[in-house]
């Protein structure tokens, strides 16, 4: 338990709310029709980027062939419930446990303890999904580096896909799938997102997370420093497979899919997503992969909004790539992360910026010093529709007023106003709304 | 009697029809700091990526603490007691000053994926121990203060500090610099000097230097190896290999 003692008590309590908050979010959103499945899928992307972005953003190998170590993860999950039940139905004699797969598989309540097997069975998949990634690893990262690996890896995944679509009991043209009503509840997905967090987390933060890092910098140097370079290259594929696989098994469950959709557009998908929320930010990937899924998911089939949009989902996915390389090529987050230290930051004082330091006139101290305490005010308002927004509104035009000062501190006032009241922007437009649907149904 | 922690027995390395080094014999004992000169094209660097494990050499044997290595990888070489820094600086850029160093302590941790990921009473006790080990030989380095700086963000002579740091994180029997004073100034050349005398007091390495800053080499080493296209022309101390014939003509011509 020494890590308990080490835990920074304030930001520990921090996660504990926040994750709190969601599970609330996830329990009431069963209320609506459209939601938990949202939901559902930000999780599970979540996840699936998380992955990506341990080769890519931590590793910085390129890979493009995330889509079949999902594909892996949906089709063993998907056959292990179909074998469960047949176990179950055939030679189990107790009614017990058979009822209680049926429901499992053929749709209806789910039995609470019907979990423990959806559970096991997301494990049983990731572990096989690891499996293949650490031979595929073994094979292809030793001996490959840069576009080779890229092509490799992408051939590999299409490889998987074409025996998928080619065997009926993999999948066949047109794929197979559980019916569940686990669909409904986000909170499974939920709990394994912040499991596959925390465990990317210690992951990252041991000897083995730090030889990963060393790797993507200098392979040269990282061999000299006696980093095992090709060992730690298996590992950080394997431990991506394994997490693919866990993204995977939880879409078998949420989202039926034939096997062709897991090809080259579902592993240029996640890239896009990483690169959107930075490479290896980890919370930047968290960041993008709402975005992606909220713009597929719900800004298209808006009724306001154009059919084309809707026919055509990824056509705007190449233009956010171009305005990314133009405005801020290392993503939304950059490598920074989202952290509880950076957030309370945003809340400390400033040094009194004296009058005889500004150069131009103190208009612009005051504009920033304006925007933090609107930006403040608007998060704390921010439930509170209209109110919340025109404060944070107003916020944002001080804060770019702020911004224009020649003075260092005065920039950095006006910035925190700036990102606290994005933040409440987001969060009032958003979560609001979530919360709106929620009550109203 | 000091024991040899590093021993190569004439080794030869050929490329293509190119014999880089030929027959090439070194023996260097606990604590001695030795250089190695040669004109520009010797095979200095090639010596130094054989010793340390980048070529494995056509022909001879390369010996660590008494065990043959000759064949073994770099990175098993460094669990044995070599380190070394590079010529062009090669750090991991993007990340702080502390995990450089930390990254070679590596070697000298043994917690397993589950005591990292659950974060066992082990992890805790290796890591702390590395930390500390990490910050001292930053502090005898002068770089305490950039502790959380990233490591590109560090000005070119305390860049090249850290590598040292980080090179002495694997407790190393012994340190090889190619050109440490690669791009400094006379001053920086000067702190360098003071730097490599202390790192030998206190960390008690044996130290082999590549050198063109003859100022350098003749000022701290005990004795010095000259080779020129790829073979041993001299070996001596410094005021025996400044009035050696061979020396001259290698790096003045006739």
């Amino acid at each position: 338990m020494i890590w308990f003692k080490r835990m920074n008590k304030r930001n520990l309590i921090s996660t504990v709310i926040g994750v709190l908050v969601l599970t609330l979010i996830s329990v009431f959103s069963t209320k609506s029709f459209e939601l938990p499945k949202i939901l559902n899928l930000i999780f599970i992307y979540s996840i699936a980027a998380l992955a990506l972005n341990i080769v890519c953003g931590c590793l910085g190998e390129f890979v493009l062939g995330h889509g079949g170590f999902i594909l892996i993860g949906y089709t063993t999950a998907v056959l292990l419930m179909q074998q469960l039940s047949k176990l179950f139905t055939k030679s189990m004699g107790k009614v017990y446990f058979k009822e209680m797969l049926v429901y499992v598989v053929r749709g209806g309540e789910l039995h609470p303890m019907g979990y423990i097997f959806i559970i096991l069975t997301v494990i049983i998949a990731a572990l096989i999904t690891a499996v293949i990634g650490f031979v595929v690893g073994l094979i292809a990262l030793g001996r490959l580096k840069g576009d080779y690996l890229a092509i490799v890896t992408l051939g590999i995944s299409l490889i998987f896909v074409n025996i998928c679509k080619n065997f009926d009991k993999l999948g066949g043209g047109t794929g197979i799938s559980i019916t569940t009503t686990i669909s409904s509840t986000p909170l499974l997905n939920l709990g394994f997102l912040v499991a596959c967090l925390i465990l990317i987390l210690t992951f990252m933060g041991s000897r083995f997370g730090r030889n990963i890092l060393a790797c993507r910098d200098d392979n040269i140097a990282a061999e000299a420093c006696g980093v095992p370079v090709n060992k730690t290259k298996v590992i950080a594929f394997t431990f991506s497979s394994l997490l693919a696989g866990i993204g995977g098994a939880l879409l078998a469950f949420v989202q039926p899919q034939a096997p062709t959709a897991f090809g080259q557009d579902m592993s240029i998908l996640f890239l896009i997503i990483i690169v959107l929320g930075g490479l290896g930010s980890l919370t930047g990937s968290i960041i993008a992969a709402i975005l992606i899924v909220l713009y597929e998911n719900w800004f298209c089939v808006q009724s306001w909004v154009p059919d084309f949009f809707a026919n055509n989902p990824k056509i705007i996915y190449g233009i956010i790539l171009v305005l990314i390389m133009l405005f801020r090529s290392s993503g939304i987050l950059g490598k920074n992360e989202f952290t509880w230290n950076w957030f309370y930051k945003m809340f400390k004082k400033e040094k009194k910026v004296e009058v005889s330091e500004l150069n131009e006139s103190p208009i612009f101290y005051k504009f920033a010093k304006l925007s933090k305490i609107f930006g403040i005010i608007a998060l704390c308002l921010c439930y509170i529709p209209l109110i919340g927004e025109s404060l944070a509104v107003a916020g944002i035009v001080f804060g770019s007023i702020g911004k224009k000062s020649s003075n260092e501190t005065v920039r950095r006032v006006a910035s925190k106003g700036l990102t606290l009241s994005v933040i409440s922007v987001i969060i009032s437009h958003l979560v609001i709304d979530i919360l709106v649907i929620i009550l109203m149904q | 009697m000091a024991n040899t922690v590093l021993k190569a027995n004439n080794i030869t390395i050929v490329f293509g029809g190119l014999k880089a080094v030929d027959n090439f014999s070194i023996e260097i004992k606990e604590g001695e700091l030795v250089g190695l000169i040669g004109p520009n094209g010797a095979g200095k660097t090639t010596v130094f990526n054989m010793l340390t494990g980048v070529y494995v050499p056509t022909s001879g044997t390369v010996e660590l603490c008494g065990k043959d290595v000759t064949k073994l990888s770099p990175h098993k070489r460094v669990e044995l007691g070599i380190a070394r820094t590079f010529q062009n600086i090669r750090l991991f850029k993007r990340m702080s000053v502390l995990e450089n160093v930390k990254v070679c302590s590596n070697i000298h941790m043994n917690y397993s994926m589950f005591d990292g990921i659950f974060k066992t009473k082990k992890y805790f006790e290796q890591e702390d121990r590395a930390t500390e080990e990490a910050m001292e030989i930053l502090k005898v380095l002068g770089l305490e203060e950039y502790v959380n700086e990233e490591a590109q963000n560090l000005p070119y002579g305390k860049q090249r500090k850290l590598e040292i740091a980080r090179a002495l994180a694997s407790r190393p029997a012994v340190l090889c610099l190619d050109e440490p004073a690669a791009g400094m100034n006379p001053i920086e050349t000067e702190e360098l000097m003071e730097t490599i005398k202390i790192v030998r007091e206190k960390f008690n390495t044996a130290i082999l230097l590549i050198e063109h800053d003859m100022k350098l080499v003749m000022g701290i080493c005990e004795w010095i190896k000259v080779i020129s296209f790829g073979k041993e022309i001299a070996t001596g101390t410094p005021v025996e290999i400044r009035n050696n014939k061979e020396v001259i003509t290698a790096y003045l011509g006739e």
